[in-house]
């Protein structure tokens, strides 16, 4: 079966006033049909202008982005205007991404006065649907956002972004700026309507825990590189590259506590400038398993069985095709 | 949009806000039906020079050196203050917004164009350059008001283009985009309605500039010559300031009054229009 | 141990005096030299405005302590003197925010903000201010401390602000830190070396810590005690790890149930457990137990009267049904 959405090596640059800065870097990932991608990743790392990039927000330098086998890089806005309604988005600041001056039933009922679907009549009843499909109740059309909580907002948000009928939502931390009480509400929505729907989501977040329960994939990425990705849920159980056990060991875990662990090693040193990004290895500086050859050449993104992928000269493949992690180094430099 | 009913309750909580609405209101009907109830020509003799306030009943606030009667000056004044006042504002609105919204959704080589332009309207003096244009084209109501407007507008233009650049970051901007709306219908139905808020307090701040330039023309004798202004009054009563300073204070005070009530009403507004931030 | 910080009935308002809207009632709790309590809830809770309250940097008199005391040593900072207050603030209490990049000032260099805060304090020439405030920073381990005291806030990232904002804090050796969400804004790598920055100070200088944060797991890393806020009040309140592992209050095994829970495997998504409803803002509270509108095992009793916070075990629970005694039903 091919992927709903495939990105090779996609390159982002922006012009800044300290020179070019290249944001994304020969990523590639594939999102399947009615399942949902994580990608994680640290400030800086490129996952959210991997995003945009994914919804036409922003100029791509090269690469390829395919939907459904048809070629999104390089149309004009008109020639992208009829594939907008299979990608939607859901943002991460529920108070930022609707307008304060429409009513919520406008706000949803626009992306398809837009697209020009349906009367006013069956736009209206739509929009109930939906309303009613995110668990908002039919007077919430007449109201205005500034009358809801976060959590609704968000699921007005979602409302809007399920109207046309989209194959693929791209979720931009849609629960990070959410109370964990509303939070958990929010996912349990959005899980039931890829059950319902068969739609797929690229979830953007930095909360390990959120993503452990949501993604069927996860992709993690380190200064514009992807690091590991792989299509498996047991991904976060014994992560191979050092950068991923480094984020798992970061986050305080309520299983951790459970099981009476604390004192994790700690990852050191601060992410670097993207706009002079280290050589070799993105992420070499700050390995505690570096060797010679990390900080001179960057490792590709390799194929370790077929469910995971690493970028990581360290990683191994057992004879019986275990991956294993690097071994700590005996003499530290 | 914000209810209209809360908007009015909010406008009311400022005591000052109702004083300064109180007073344009009654600036603005003597302007609207001030020469109807009260037909006396501001240019006619019609009482003796030089009569102090409340002696005479052929000129209730005095006449001036001519025998001019002061209040009807003063009524038929109103009209030409608010006049320019509003039309030059409503230009100058016009013209900042546009280039505002123009610099600020598009970026790049637009925004530097429309900026330079913007800076060097900024750095003429206004005053000067007012009487340059006036002086040029022949002082009428309608070249007083586009001068005014001409060098009026550069504020607005960077205030809408600040409201620009923010409100087109903003995630409801890109969730139209995303949804596949176009370029003019973002301006016109998503950002613009966000930003007419800050326009409104601005621009009622530029009607008592308006009028007070147009007071400084006047005074200088540039104004109008077929309109008597509260400007003009107060140019007319210079030369006897020491002896008949009525001349100069009554329209002084009608200046002072409708500006401070044109900035309370501003101010009162701006509570009112963004109340998350009271 | 001996508490070296009691908060004893603190009631916090805001709005007019004639309708004050309570947004803390009745919070009690109490922290020893050396240990972390953490103030755990959602937003609007009130974990915020208690921990300014223990500084007295309320936005005062729109928002103001109306009842209760905060006890440092036999001495009512409730009742203090604002020149009192001045001295306890950065030498005695000090606190760390929550956006490192806004909490320093932009056009001062940190080393003239950390000199600044030092001098204040102590009686000290400038240039042995200078060299405490290299040390100090030495401490944080920022890199280069030397070079970067010259740095304005600006050039620095996230995390090494907030490690500028620790120095700043530990300039006066304070007996009491204040961290509200001290790690919220930071990336998560940075995050865990700003917490291990906190414990290390912890451990060298036998600071006591109020930790104010919205993260359950990251209270349960740090802390010994934790306080668990809902609407104003403390719910539930006791050791961390007992609280944790066994929550009596509906409230609290809601909020841990709402966590994701790391199951991985290849199956189908579990459902989290959802707490219905919003949190209730400030002033609409209904007249039982706040939590009643939103609670799983709610009685009728529950919505006339409001329980209070009372022992139970080895914690504090202010609810009628606690889990243990539900589990007896």
């Amino acid at each position: 079966m091919t992927a709903l959405l495939s990105c090779r090596d996609l390159v982002v640059e922006y012009a800044t006033a300290d020179g070019p800065l290249r944001a994304v870097d020969r990523v590639s990932l594939d999102i399947e049909h009615g399942q949902t991608l994580a990608l994680v990743g640290e400030s800086g790392c490129g996952k959210s202008t991997l995003a945009r990039a994914i919804m036409g927000l922003t100029r791509v330098t090269s690469g390829s982005i395919k939907l459904e086998g048809r070629e999104l890089v390089g149309l004009s806005a008109r020639e992208f205007k009829p594939h907008r309604p299979s990608i939607q988005m859901v943002f991460q600041n529920p108070y930022g991404s609707l307008n304060p001056r429409l009513s919520v039933g406008r706000i949803v009922e626009e992306p398809m006065l837009i697209q020009k679907i349906g009367t006013s009549e069956t736009r209206r009843k739509r929009v109930l649907d939906l309303l009613d499909r995110v668990g908002l109740a039919s007077a919430a059309a007449t109201q205005y956002p500034h009358q809801f909580s976060g959590g609704q907002r968000q699921r007005v948000a979602i409302a809007r972004a399920l109207a046309l009928n989209p194959k693929l939502i791209v979720c931009d931390e849609p629960v990070s700026a959410l109370d964990v009480s509303v939070q958990a509400q929010v996912l349990n929505l959005l899980v039931e309507l890829q059950k319902d729907l068969g739609i797929s989501y690229l979830f953007i977040s930095h909360d390990l825990a959120v993503v452990r329960h949501i993604a069927h994939a996860t992709a993690v990425m380190y200064l514009g590189r992807m690091a590991a990705r792989s299509t498996s849920r047991e991904f976060w159980k014994r992560p191979a590259h050092p950068y991923v056990q480094a984020l798992k060991e970061a986050t305080p875990s309520m299983e951790a506590i459970r099981a009476g662990i604390s004192g994790h090693p700690i990852l050191e040193g601060e992410i670097p400038s993207a706009l002079n990004p280290p050589p070799g290895c993105r992420f070499s500086p700050r390995c505690r398993y570096g060797i010679d050859i990390c900080r001179r050449t960057d490792p590709p993104l390799r194929q370790l069985n077929d469910r995971s992928w690493v970028a990581c000269h360290r990683v191994t493949v057992a004879a019986d095709g275990t991956v294993e992690p690097p071994e700590p180094l005996t003499v530290q430099g | 949009m914000i209810e209209r009913e809360s908007l009015i309750r909010r406008y009311c909580h400022s005591t000052t806000g109702v004083i300064g609405l109180v007073i344009l209101a009654f600036v603005v009907v003597m302007a609207a039906f001030g020469p109807i109830i009260y037909p006396v020509d501001p240019w006619a003799m019609v009482a003796r020079p030089l009569q102090w306030p409340l002696i005479d009943t052929d000129a209730p606030l005095g006449s001036d050196i001519l025998g001019r009667d002061v209040l009807s000056g003063l009524v038929n004044g109103a009209r030409v203050s608010l006049i320019i006042g509003v039309s030059a504002t409503a230009a100058a609105v016009a013209i900042g917004v546009t280039i505002g919204a123009l610099s600020g959704y598009f970026r790049g080589i637009m925004d530097d164009i429309l900026m330079r332009l913007t800076e060097v309207f900024q750095t003429i003096p206004n005053f000067l350059f007012v009487i340059v244009l006036v002086a040029v084209f022949s002082p009428s109501v309608f070249t007083i008001s586009a001068a005014i407007a001409v060098v009026s507008w550069p504020p607005v233009a960077r205030l809408v283009r600040g409201q620009f650049l923010t409100l087109r970051q903003r995630a409801f901007v890109e969730s139209c985009v995303v949804v596949g709306m176009s370029t003019p219908r973002i301006i016109f139905t998503q950002i613009l309605p966000n930003c007419i808020a800050p326009v409104i307090v601005t621009s009622s701040i530029m009607v008592a500039t308006a009028i007070l330039i147009e007071a400084g023309l006047s005074f200088l004798g540039l104004g109008d010559p077929n309109m008597m202004s509260w400007g003009a009054m107060i140019g007319f009563g210079r030369q006897s300031l020491r002896t008949a300073w009525y001349l100069t204070l009554i329209p002084g005070v009608a200046i002072q009054l409708t500006v401070l009530s044109i900035s309370f009403v501003g101010e009162a507004l701006n509570d009112a229009l963004n109340p998350r931030l009271g | 141990m001996k508490p070296i910080l009691e908060v004893r009935d603190l009631s916090i308002e805001a709005g007019p005096k004639a309708h004050p809207i309570p947004l803390v009632q009745d919070v009690s709790f109490s922290v020893a030299e050396g240990s972390t309590l953490a103030i755990v809830g959602e937003s609007g809770c009130g974990k915020s405005v208690t921990a300014m309250a223990l500084m007295r940097i309320l936005p005062e008199p729109a928002v103001r302590i109306s009842e209760g005391e905060i006890r440092f040593c036999d001495e009512d900072l409730v009742a203090a003197p604002e020149r009192r207050m001045q001295e306890i603030r950065g030498n005695i209490i000090s606190m760390i925010f929550q956006d490192p990049i806004a909490s320093l000032n932009p056009i001062q260099t940190i080393g003239d903000q950390i000199i600044e805060v030092i001098r204040t304090h102590q009686s000290i020439s400038k240039r042995e201010a200078r060299k405490r405030a290299i040390a100090l920073l030495q401490s944080v381990r920022l890199p280069d401390a030397e070079k970067r005291i010259n740095y304005y806030p600006h050039r620095l990232s996230g995390g090494m602000c907030q490690r500028v904002m620790i120095a700043m804090a530990m300039a006066g050796s304070p007996r009491v830190i204040i961290a509200d969400e001290p790690t919220t804004a930071l990336d998560t790598t940075v995050q865990a070396q700003v917490m291990a920055l906190l414990r290390k100070a912890q451990t060298e200088t036998g600071t006591a810590i109020i930790l104010i944060t919205h993260n359950l797991a990251t209270a349960a890393e740090s802390a010994k005690d934790v306080a668990v806020m809902y609407a104003g009040r403390i719910i539930e309140y006791g050791p961390v790890r007992e609280v944790f592992i066994a929550p009596a209050h509906p409230y609290t095994q809601g909020l841990l149930g709402a966590i994701p829970d790391n199951a991985d495997g290849d199956g189908e998504i579990a459902k989290l457990t959802e707490i219905s409803g919003n949190v209730p803002r400030p002033g609409t509270l209904p007249q039982g137990c706040a939590f009643e509108p939103r609670c799983k095992s709610a009685q009728p009793q529950c919505r006339q009267q409001r329980p209070e916070l009372t022992m139970s075990g080895a914690r504090k629970v202010a609810c009628f049904f606690p889990n243990a005694e539900l589990a007896a039903q």
